[in-house]
């Protein structure tokens, strides 16, 4: 789970986004418990308040709970949650350009769905 | 309640060291006390814990007149590039006294953090090297838990490992008990996500005091072709200006976090780093001329 | 608070020190006694005296001065111990000093006298004795008094100078170094003969004063050190302590 940190955003936010891939990839299941803000700010070297920052926005959106003098824990339901919000994403990050490039090159919605299957049996598809 | 200093200011013959510093640092936080070398950093750490007395001015802490208190100078520990202990005493020696001085002092905290640098408690103090006179300084500092620590480039003379270390278990002692810490230093790469106030200093004039963020706040570093950035800057506050052939990259202040740049340019959040060398070029062209002590 | 932590620091310095005095002298002594019992033992008559203890433990403290002051200043402004508490404790950490020493120069006449018993041809010296015991081995109980005050005086005094000087040195620049440094001998044996006939009227008084007792002498010794003290404090009061 440990990432680099860049300087094109702010380090709450990479905190944040770390935070709901490992998450998302298992390694932090629902009712565990995460990693201190201590344990937080030294892995990577940043001030504690910013550590404390970025979990903050997971509890926040519901994803973490605090279990008083106990610490944070991931809320039962968080991947589920993260799944629905990644996929609003993806809609928007993907699905959206794709249109407005598949207009351009006058890829029909036949023809889209054909590539899409086509994509999907390469790559194995593994809802089948 | 914190430290207060104002209106300090301290000559050294000719050169002024301090030019009527007010500053206050308050309970908590975690300071970086940004600038050259020669600035004045080391000056002013030494006026706050009384190793010198300023020409004019004061250093209040929670409130007292700090100048030849015990009760006050106890609560403050500066971590200097020189060494003050006696040239004879043994690094095990100087944890064992410093108990006597500062009852907070965590010894068992202090001889794992010895073995985890390897610095053998054994030697004498000033047959240590350069690295580990830093190393024994600094684990001083961690260990005594008074609410006010100054460190005063205490990564000087260390390798990259020991850096590392060292900023670990400075954010380390942060976090569980916070206190106020100040960091001087010139790598302000290395601290730049470690301290949440920045204040720099610049021929013993506070130049900039403020949280990194709002320091930060609006600055941006646009590159691209250099004709379309001079179109793109023209009109708004370019502090600093960097070109390599028909490229050329500005540091932009004031813009909102929602800009956006034309096609064909790239911003990019401007790093603390950054700042602070537009800040000093900027400086470097304002005075050309010699610079004197207005009273 | 931090007086107790700096005196309890500085006292354990303070103990070895004269400790280590102590034995040293008495392992001379012995040298001494071995000395004069193989010259009587050969024939021979000669007297061997003995009077270091005192000179001694007032060079010493004049030394333990002039190398404590800045050290201490140092250690004890790292540790967040102020000026003036650094310099009491100097009084303190002196005072206990001179008492050991003071205590020690009693034992020492003692176990000298006792061991000199059975060798007639040594004669153990000291300050006392022979500014007003003329020269006597064996004192009363109240001389052991005045001989253990008289020493605290002029050991304090050692102290207090030894830190002047090293304090003068500090505050110095290279060149008024340089110049105070050959300004000393030069006064010594060139300024006293020369001004000597000014002064002549007041030291002999102070002589003759000083020569009436040893309380006499003490408050001299008392007055001279209370006067270097005042100038000590005065320039530890502001000066800037640097590190190394």
């Amino acid at each position: 789970m440990i990432r680099y940190l860049n300087q094109e955003r702010p380090i709450f936010l990479q905190i944040a986004e770390m935070l709901k891939d490992a998450i998302l990839s298992g390694a932090y299941p629902e009712d565990a418990q995460i990693p201190s803000i201590t344990e937080f700010s030294v892995a990577y070297n940043i001030n504690p308040a910013t550590a404390l920052k970025g979990v903050t926005l997971l509890v926040e959106e519901g994803l973490l709970y605090k279990k008083r003098g106990l610490g944070m824990f991931v809320a039962s339901g968080a991947r589920q949650q993260l799944v629905a919000q990644r996929k609003e994403g993806f809609y928007r990050d993907y699905i959206e350009p794709m249109i407005r490039e598949a207009r351009h090159l006058e890829i029909g919605s036949v023809e889209l769905q054909q590539m899409t299957e086509r994509g999907m049996k390469e790559h194995g598809d593994r809802n089948q | 309640m914190g430290i207060e200093i104002s209106k300090v200011t301290k000559r050294f013959g000719s050169t002024c060291a301090l030019q009527a510093v007010d500053l206050e640092l308050k309970e908590q936080g975690l300071y970086g006390l940004l600038g050259n070398n020669g600035a004045g950093k080391t000056t002013f750490f030494n006026v706050i814990t009384n190793r010198l007395y300023p020409d004019s001015g004061s250093v209040r802490v929670d409130g007292a007149e700090a100048a030849d208190r015990d009760d006050v100078l106890g609560k403050i520990y500066m971590m200097g590039e020189e060494n003050y202990y006696p040239e004879d005493m043994k690094v095990r020696k100087a944890f064992e006294v410093t108990g006597l001085f500062y009852p907070d002092f965590n010894k068992a905290r202090a001889l794992e953090l010895a073995k985890q640098f390897g610095l053998d408690t054994k030697k004498k103090i000033t047959k240590l090297s350069t690295g580990y006179a830093s190393i024994f300084r600094m684990i001083l500092a961690l260990c005594v838990n008074t609410p006010y620590l100054l460190l005063d480039e205490p990564v000087l003379g260390l390798d990259a490992r020991h850096r590392d270390m060292f900023y670990k278990a400075l954010i380390e002692k942060y976090a569980e008990e916070p206190c106020t810490i100040v960091i001087s230093t010139h790598l302000i790469q290395e601290v730049a996500h470690i301290i949440e106030h920045a204040v720099v200093i610049r021929d013993g004039t506070i130049m900039k005091d403020a949280p990194t963020e709002a320091l930060l706040d609006g600055c941006w570093n646009i590159s691209g072709p250099r004709d379309k950035v001079a179109d793109f800057v023209r009109g708004k506050n370019a502090v600093k200006e960097s070109t390599m052939g028909g490229l050329s990259s500005v540091l932009v202040d004031g813009l909102p976090e929602e800009i956006q740049v034309p096609d064909g340019l790239e911003k990019h959040k401007a790093t603390l780093q950054d700042y602070f060398i537009a800040l000093m070029d900027k400086e470097e062209l304002r005075d050309e001329t010699s610079r004197s002590c207005s009273l | 608070m931090k007086l107790r932590a700096a005196v309890h620091y500085k006292s354990k310095d303070m103990l070895k020190s004269a400790g280590t005095y102590f034995i040293v002298l008495l392992t001379i002594l012995l040298a001494v006694i071995a000395v004069a019992r193989i010259n009587v033992s050969n024939g021979g008559s000669s007297y061997v005296t003995f009077s270091g203890y005192t000179i001694g433990a007032w060079v010493m403290m004049l030394v333990m001065g002039i190398c404590a002051i800045r050290e201490d200043l140092r250690f004890f402004i790292q540790n967040g111990v102020g000026r003036r508490t650094a310099f009491l404790t100097q009084w303190i950490a002196a005072l206990e000093l001179a008492a050991l020493l003071a205590i020690g120069g009693r034992l020492f006449q003692l176990l000298a006298n006792a061991i000199a018993q059975s060798t007639p041809n040594v004669r153990i010296g000291e300050l006392y004795s022979m500014l007003y015991a003329q020269g006597a081995m064996s004192l009363s109980l109240w001389q052991h008094v005045e001989s253990f005050m008289l020493y605290l005086g002029f050991l304090l005094m050692a102290y207090m100078g030894g830190m002047f000087f090293s304090l003068l040195f500090y505050v110095l620049n290279k060149t008024m170094q340089i110049v105070v440094a050959v300004s000393i001998p030069f006064l010594l044996f060139a300024g006293i003969p020369f001004i000597w006939p000014y002064f002549s009227g007041p030291l002999t008084a102070v002589y003759r004063f000083c020569a009436v007792s040893s309380w006499n002498l003490l408050l001299v010794f008392l007055i001279v050190t209370a006067i270097i003290g005042a100038v000590n404090r005065l320039i530890t009061r502001r000066i800037p302590i640097r590190g190394l």
